[in-house]
């Protein structure tokens, strides 16, 4: 492999952790800094230092509202970064993110305005400082999470075959999150055009490197066999000279690559926030390459500087006279209303195996469109997933069909990055048990891109997962955690279960994604065949929504409503059954697809006609999704139901021991026990 | 084929439980043959034809506009005129069950589209429903009295009560579910008509969709469905000036009324009562106006306020306070409003919660005013409706049209009051608000002066204290 001339092999790579040699980067000092790196290298820095001063300016007058992080005596690795890009490369920013943004994109007058919180940000004042998307730009405040997602935006470029890269930015302190390495083991595992900037300020908020970092930085990078290259804001022609040759290696060899700045910050990690020793600070702005060039070359210096300034006031002054961002039509929230819904007898499904029927959806999905990528762990051939959900389908579509290492963050972060930059990830999660390890991908990014970058982003990501207990798997690899994910703005979350064939709710939901999905499959419904018989003396019936509501209506008058969705929906029907055959119990069966939002209107109308209600769920019961349905109902119509019983998992771990699992999980016995329960109380 | 057809009203759509007649396509004794429209029939999701199942005379045994149940006959036919004037009425078609046609005939329905379904994308009512379950006690009592299963008649469930019933025998069997007094509220009862009496009115039925919308919100509770919208007016503290001039007093208050009497004509489903699946316009226009200043809460009213003149309901509501005050207001005073105002404007509420008066179909409330932000303020208007007969969007299309013109009257009023278009106002005196033009007219002075802490201040010759 041809190794551009100055990388730093990374083997031999040097101990960086204290302040290297880089510092004392003052080569080419006959040179000024205008015949190192240009006139409109100079500016650009000058323009991000003044905004930022400007900020910290309008914040002590009290004009700003929030935070910002300023990087004040790094602005030069950014405008590096951005001069070696090309137009269509990406670049995903942490908190400290202006500098990198204004290189970018050049958008100061929306950046201010953003920080303002005007309609006219670039994020409609739904972003602010730390969360900023525009023109193949974003940010987010997360620290660590966005090195998978912009591993996604790498591989989408990947398999288009285009030549554009992705380049994400985080500080040293954040090398203590272990998504990062997740990431960047895959992204060098395959190859991803993925760029790493790491600015290496040696204070994370407040916190000294020494007291946190082990060992050496870059050899962490160099152990994935990821190109490492190194150098320092002290130095600009080598600083520029280092981030071209890095982009060009990361598009030309189609690998990433690594490069770690020193740098220094000169102001306060935020606003006023600085224990830094004040020698310390003074030393280094005494060594601040703005500073220098103001000092030694005061013409050119003074002549950019009014071009700068005349442009940082007009677009404050434009700011401040700009109306507040304020929630617009469109921007409705996700509402859980209370739709009527027509029903209609349910058509005759086929007869084949659950996990088969997923499986054959997929196929013919893929094949439909190229824009579906499949990430999970052990899904690939022979194998096709712990349940098999994805058997066969790599070798179809070796190239879309990625086993993943052992990651969740990973895995759903590098869905992330592939759903922002146009593509239709769908990520398995091998045990729902697991996505507690992608909860920041879920929580802090999918779900916040849409609204956060003001709809100029959407998420069309899919996480599927099996959930539920009854096969003895124990505490960790049996629970329905789904509750923990309900109600995150901008996401659905469906449960699946086997009167409606899964294709229906893939197909729609490929026909009509447009955000983040969490489809929960249930265990024990993969080697089920679909549709059983339909129970002599019910009907069966679907709803019109998007992702129907299934309701088994008894021939006659209803004595009690008993409401649940995914897994247990065979249960209940076992104890609705019985609670007819063997006390004369009449019930109606409601089981929903969409779990959130949520639409309680067919419960609501079923419940006002039996005034009784039994919501059964697998998880724990607390603060979950029955508990939301009650709320809704009382709302609604207050003292509809007039009688409520929750039939849930008691707050215990699931147990492991098989007679164990089953006296604690909702059964048919102890759901027939709430039925009697409720339609004996008066 | 000498017996006699009956047609029974269909389940069309599980929603309903009874269809409403809307056309009758031939006269008692008329012949139609095999296939032709007998009528036409609504549910709350369409209309639709109901075809002869056979050639033969036909006997009508619903009228235009009747809500028939689900199962009930509709009409007969028979081989002859004569036969079917006089074949006798048909039984509900299964009496034991109140969803009785079941399984539904379904109506094609839109199934959700699968290319790989597509050869079978057709309802087949087989898959979805199937014939009809026993209970064990119901299979016992069969079994006891040497009863083949075949001799019982019907679809869906069938418990032992039902058993004994077509047997012959009391129903002694109380099923567990029925054991209890049935928790489901009464949801179209005629305890929830909601109609002033003793004023002019018509009575319209509600269409069919918006009836099902009911019996889904409607709770034993209530007798409304209240739901409520509000909107923000931007003032310049309207409320508080007209209060500190006894020439404006009360000024504000009179317009709203002035304005809803007037808006209300435009919007008769806001001025209306509700009564059995029926919206009951009222023809008059009463406004009721809530007051409550320590005598306790009363609601004269304004009768025809929508005749009244601006100049009279200022009048009227003076009056109307006086004799409130003096504990003079007569019962007369207080009946048939139907619409209700209450005002807040002169306290420090924001947020309330108006409750809508009995018979009546909206109370429109008016919050204090507030400063937003400097220099800026608003009073807030709150319309709380009955869901039953209008919705949130003609609601606050109401609330939106109402703003509109309370912002030119407050103009207006500013304009009287030396305050400028352009929310400038001249200078005035801080103590009583009055604009130095005014001042100067009485020949009286505003003077500049300085409070203890500095700060400067326009006080007129008179709050100054007979300077
Ligand atoms: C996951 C996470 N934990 C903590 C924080 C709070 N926080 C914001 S910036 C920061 C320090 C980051 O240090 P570093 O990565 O070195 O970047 P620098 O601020 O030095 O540019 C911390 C702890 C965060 N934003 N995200």
């Amino acid at each position: 492999m041809a190794k551009p001339q100055s990388l730093v092999n990374p083997a031999n790579h040097e101990s960086a952790n204290g302040i290297s040699r880089a510092f004392s980067g003052d080569q080419g000092s006959n040179e000024t800094l205008l015949d190192q790196i240009g006139r409109a290298a100079i500016e650009k820095a000058f323009l991000i230092r003044r905004v930022e001063q400007t900020f910290l300016q309008l914040f002590s007058e009290g004009r700003l509202f929030g935070t910002v992080h300023t990087c004040i005596g790094q602005e030069l690795i950014g405008v590096a970064v951005a001069q070696a890009l090309r137009t269509d490369d990406w670049i995903f920013s942490n908190h400290r993110c202006h500098g990198h943004f204004i290189a970018k994109t050049d958008l100061v007058e929306g950046l201010i305005a953003e920080v303002m919180g005007k309609e006219t940000g670039v994020c409609g004042g739904w972003g602010g400082s730390q969360h900023l998307c525009a023109r193949r730009f974003f940010s987010n405040g997360v620290q660590g999470g966005i090195v998978p997602v912009a591993a996604g935006l790498a591989l989408a470029e990947k398999l288009r075959g285009t030549e554009n890269i992705a380049v994400v930015f985080i500080g040293e302190g954040t090398l203590g999150e272990g998504v990062i390495y997740e990431a960047s083991n895959v992204a060098a595992r395959w190859s991803l055009p993925l760029l790493i900037v790491l600015e290496n300020n040696h204070y994370s908020q407040s916190t000294p490197q020494e007291e946190t970092i082990a060992g050496d930085i870059a050899a962490r990078f160099a152990a994935l066999n990821i190109q490492c290259l190194d150098t320092n804001g002290w130095d600009a022609r080598g600083l520029f000279q280092t981030m071209r040759e890095a982009v060009e290696y990361v598009r030309g060899q189609k690998r990433p690559a690594f490069v770690r700045v020193e740098t220094y910050r000169l102001m306060a990690h935020s606003k006023g926030d600085d224990d830094r020793d004040p020698q310390e600070v003074r030393n280094y702005w005494e060594k601040d390459l703005l500073e220098t060039f103001h000092k030694n070359s005061p013409c050119p210096a003074e002549a950019i500087l009014t071009a700068v300034d005349v442009r940082v006031q007009q677009a404050v002054a434009a700011g401040l006279v700009s109306p507040y961002a304020q929630v617009r039509p469109e921007q409705s929230p996700d509402s859980c209303d209370l739709k009527p819904v027509r029903w209609h007898t349910a058509p005759v499904e086929s007869k084949e195996r659950m996990g088969q029927a997923i499986g054959d959806c997929f196929a013919r999905r893929m094949e439909m469109d190229e824009r579906i990528v499949m990430l999970g762990e052990d899904i690939r051939s022979p194998y096709g997933g712990a349940f098999k959900a994805t058997r066969g389908l790599s070798d179809k579509f070796p190239e879309r069909v990625r086993n993943m290492p052992i990651s969740e963050a990973a895995i759903v972060g590098i869905g992330n990055g592939l759903a922002l930059n146009g593509m239709r990830p769908v990520c398995e999660i091998m045990f729902g048990d697991f996505l507690t390890l992608a909860c920041d991908q879920i929580i802090n990014h999918a779900s916040k891109f849409p609204r956060m970058y003001n709809g100029q982003v959407q998420v069309p990501l899919i996480i599927r997962t099996p959930m539920g207990g009854g096969r003895g798997y124990g505490p960790t690899h049996s629970q329905s955690l789904e509750k923990h994910f309900l109600g995150l703005p901008q996401t659905w979350v469906l449960a699946l279960h086997e009167r409606i064939h899964p294709a229906t709710i893939y197909d729609r939901l490929f026909d009509m994604i447009d955000r983040l999905t969490l489809v929960i499959e249930n265990k024990l419904m993969y080697a089920r065949r679909l549709s059983p018989e339909v129970p002599d003396g019910f009907v069966l019936e679907h709803s019109d929504e998007p992702f129907p509501t299934t309701r088994l209506r008894p021939g006659g008058q209803a004595d009690v409503t008993v409401v649940c969705y995914g897994g247990n929906l065979p249960l209940v029907e076992e104890a609705v059954l019985r609670a007819f055959d063997e006390h004369e119990i009449i019930g109606e069966i409601i089981c929903p697809t969409r779990l959130y939002p949520m639409n309680a209107a067919p419960m609501l109308e079923s419940v006002l006609r039996t005034g009784r209600l039994v919501v059964v769920e697998e998880g724990h019961g607390f603060a979950a999704w029955g508990a939301e349905l009650i709320a809704r109902l009382c709302e609604a119509c207050p003292g509809v139901p007039a009688k409520v019983v929750r039939c849930a998992m008691p707050a215990h771990p699931i147990p492991s021991s098989g007679p164990l699992e089953k006296a604690l999980l909702p059964n048919p016995n102890s759901i027939l026990e709430n039925i009697r329960g409720i339609c004996a109380r008066v | 084929m000498s017996e006699t057809t009956a047609i029974f009203a269909p389940l069309n759509n599980v929603n309903d439980e009874s269809i409403l007649v809307v056309e009758i396509r031939h006269k008692d004794g008329d012949f139609v043959s095999k296939d032709a429209v007998l009528l036409v029939a609504e549910t709350s999701k369409a209309t639709f034809e109901i075809p002869a199942p056979r050639d033969g005379y036909v006997r009508y045994l619903a009228k235009v506009q009747q809500d028939v149940p689900i199962g009930e006959p509709l009409c007969l036919l028979a081989e002859s005129a004569e036969q079917v004037l006089q074949a006798a009425l048909p039984a509900t078609k299964d009496a034991g069950q109140a969803g009785a046609d079941f399984p539904p005939t379904a109506v094609p329905q839109p199934v959700p589209a699968r290319q790989e379904m597509a050869a079978e994308a057709t309802v087949k009512t087989a898959g979805a429903s199937a014939g009809r379950r026993l209970s064990k006690r119901a299979w016992e009592l069969l079994k006891q009295h040497g009863v083949d299963a075949a001799a019982i008649a019907g679809t869906g469930l069938i418990r032992g009560d039902e058993v004994r019933r077509r047997l012959g025998m009391a129903a002694t069997d109380q099923p567990e579910g029925k054991s209890s007094t049935s928790a489901a509220p009464a949801v179209d009862s005629p305890v929830a008509a909601n109609v002033v009496e003793g004023v002019a009115r018509h009575e319209q039925k509600l269409p069919h969709s918006k009836r099902t919308e009911i019996s889904i919100l409607a709770t034993a509770r209530t007798s409304a469905i209240t739901s409520q919208v509000s909107t923000l007016v931007p003032c310049q503290r309207i409320f508080e000036l007209c209060s500190r001039e006894t020439e404006f007093s009360g000024e504000m208050s009179s317009r709203i009324i002035f304005e809803i009497s007037r808006l209300l004509r435009r919007f008769p489903m806001l001025n209306a009562g509700y009564r059995a699946g029926h919206i009951v316009y009222y023809d008059e226009i009463n406004i009721g106006y809530a007051i409550d200043v320590d005598h306790g809460l009363k609601v004269p009213v304004f009768p025809h306020a929508d005749e009244m003149t601006l100049e009279k309901i200022h009048e009227y509501k003076r009056d109307l306070l006086e004799k409130y005050l003096r504990n003079t207001l007569s019962l007369d005073h207080l009946a048939r409003g139907t619409f209700t105002m209450t005002d807040l404007s002169a306290q420090d509420g924001w947020i309330f919660n108006p409750i809508i008066n009995k018979g009546q179909a909206a109370i429109l409330g008016v919050t204090g005013e507030q400063q937003l932000a400097a220099g800026q303020f608003a009073f807030g208007l709150v319309l709380a409706f009955d869901h039953r007969l209008t919705d949130g969007l003609a609601a606050s299309r109401f609330l939106a049209e109402l703003k509109r013109r309370l912002i030119a009257h407050e103009a207006l009023l500013l304009r009287r009051m030396g305050v400028a278009d352009d929310g400038t106002r001249e200078p005035y005196c801080e103590e009583c608000l009055q604009p130095v033009s005014e001042i100067k007219r009485r020949r009286n002075h505003l003077f500049k002066t300085v409070t203890a802490d500095g700060r400067e201040r326009l006080v007129c010759s008179v709050c100054a204290g007979g300077y």
